[in-house]
């Protein structure tokens, strides 16, 4: 479980003359689970995009030494004109998949996340939920050694936000580095083994406050009764 | 190349489905059909206006074909190929057909 995924070293990123990101140092080991938060524009996904090469840091280095997959989730995912088994099915065979495989692997997914129905329906037609779980789904068609996901549950329903906890859970004990931006305090408790918070373009490890978890998670419950 | 020929394929699938070619087409011929129904007709300059009009039709497609580009997408596919390069060729080809 030590073996060093992505190394991140003394990364500054300016936009302009602004410090989004000063002096950021992290490494990611295999079956991590990493927990990004803050508030909105503190620098969540542009420390996820830095992690997973789209953007450059200004300072520092990013070290992928075992050049492993990452894969990404975005916050917002685009409504194309597709439906979204063309679109994963493209995604899968760009990927280097069978058409077979592919096949296999989409309905399993789509199956998964309640999209039976929704699979032939264009993306630009479909809810932002929804979209989102085509994200996950185009990421999970390879496991990927590192998984990035930014704010995974926005939109989802309560059946699909425990298919996806209990999908990520499987996934990081298979292996997978998993570091996420959210503010959905549960989901850090459920899925995460470390917390980060960025503020001020700094990065500070902070300690898992079980209570509020406590608090939130009863919240949940109360919430998953109310619905049932 | 066969990551970049599914790139290509990936394109011209997206960009079927969408409208964009539409408009620049229905000019091209309308002004196709102006040049050459127009008595009596000069065959060098119709043959340089057509030249232009082409030159203005593929001008638009390129122009729309480069605004429907989602940057979460292009970020997505840079991603799984691992190869902006190959990525970015892979868009310049699809112009080129």
């Amino acid at each position: 479980m030590d073996e060093r995924l992505l190394d991140i070293k003394d990364m500054t990123k300016c936009y302009g003359k602004k410090e989004i990101l000063r002096n950021i140092n992290l490494s990611i080991h295999k079956g991590d689970s990493i927990a990004l938060t803050g508030h909105n524009g503190s620098g969540k996904t542009t420390l996820l995009k830095i992690m997973a090469g789209l953007v450059n840091p200004t300072l520092g280095t990013i070290n992928n030494p075992l050049h492993c997959l990452i894969n990404y989730i975005p916050e917002r995912f685009p409504p194309l004109n597709l439906t979204p088994r063309q679109y994963i099915r493209h995604m899968g065979l760009i990927e280097g998949l069978e058409g077979k495989e592919i096949s296999r692997k989409s309905q399993e997914l789509f199956e998964s996340f309640f999209m039976e129905g929704m699979d032939n329906i264009p993306m630009k037609h479909l809810s932002k939920g929804t979209l989102q779980k085509v994200a996950v789904i185009q990421a999970l068609l390879r496991t990927p050694s590192i998984l990035l996901l930014d704010e995974p549950l926005s939109g989802q329903d309560i059946d699909s936000q425990n298919l996806f906890i209990s999908l990520i859970n499987r996934l990081r004990h298979q292996g997978t580095a998993i570091v996420l931006s959210c503010h959905e305090k549960f989901l850090v408790h459920r899925i995460s083994s470390e917390v980060y918070e960025i503020a001020n373009g700094n990065l500070t490890k902070i300690l898992i406050d079980e209570s509020s978890f406590i608090e939130d998670d009863t919240r949940m419950e109360i919430y998953h009764e109310n619905h049932k | 190349m066969k990551t970049i020929s599914k790139l290509i394929k990936y394109h011209i699938h997206l960009y079927m489905r969408s409208a964009n070619m539409v408009m620049p087409i229905t000019i091209y011929f309308i002004l196709l059909y102006f040049f050459y129904s127009t008595y009596p007709v000069d065959i060098v300059s119709n043959f340089t206006l057509t030249m232009v009009t082409v030159f203005f039709a593929m001008t638009w497609i390129g122009f729309l074909f480069h605004n429907a580009s989602d940057e979460i997408q292009d970020q997505l596919l840079i991603l799984k190929i691992q190869n902006s390069i190959c990525y970015y060729l892979s868009k310049v080809f699809f112009l080129l057909l």
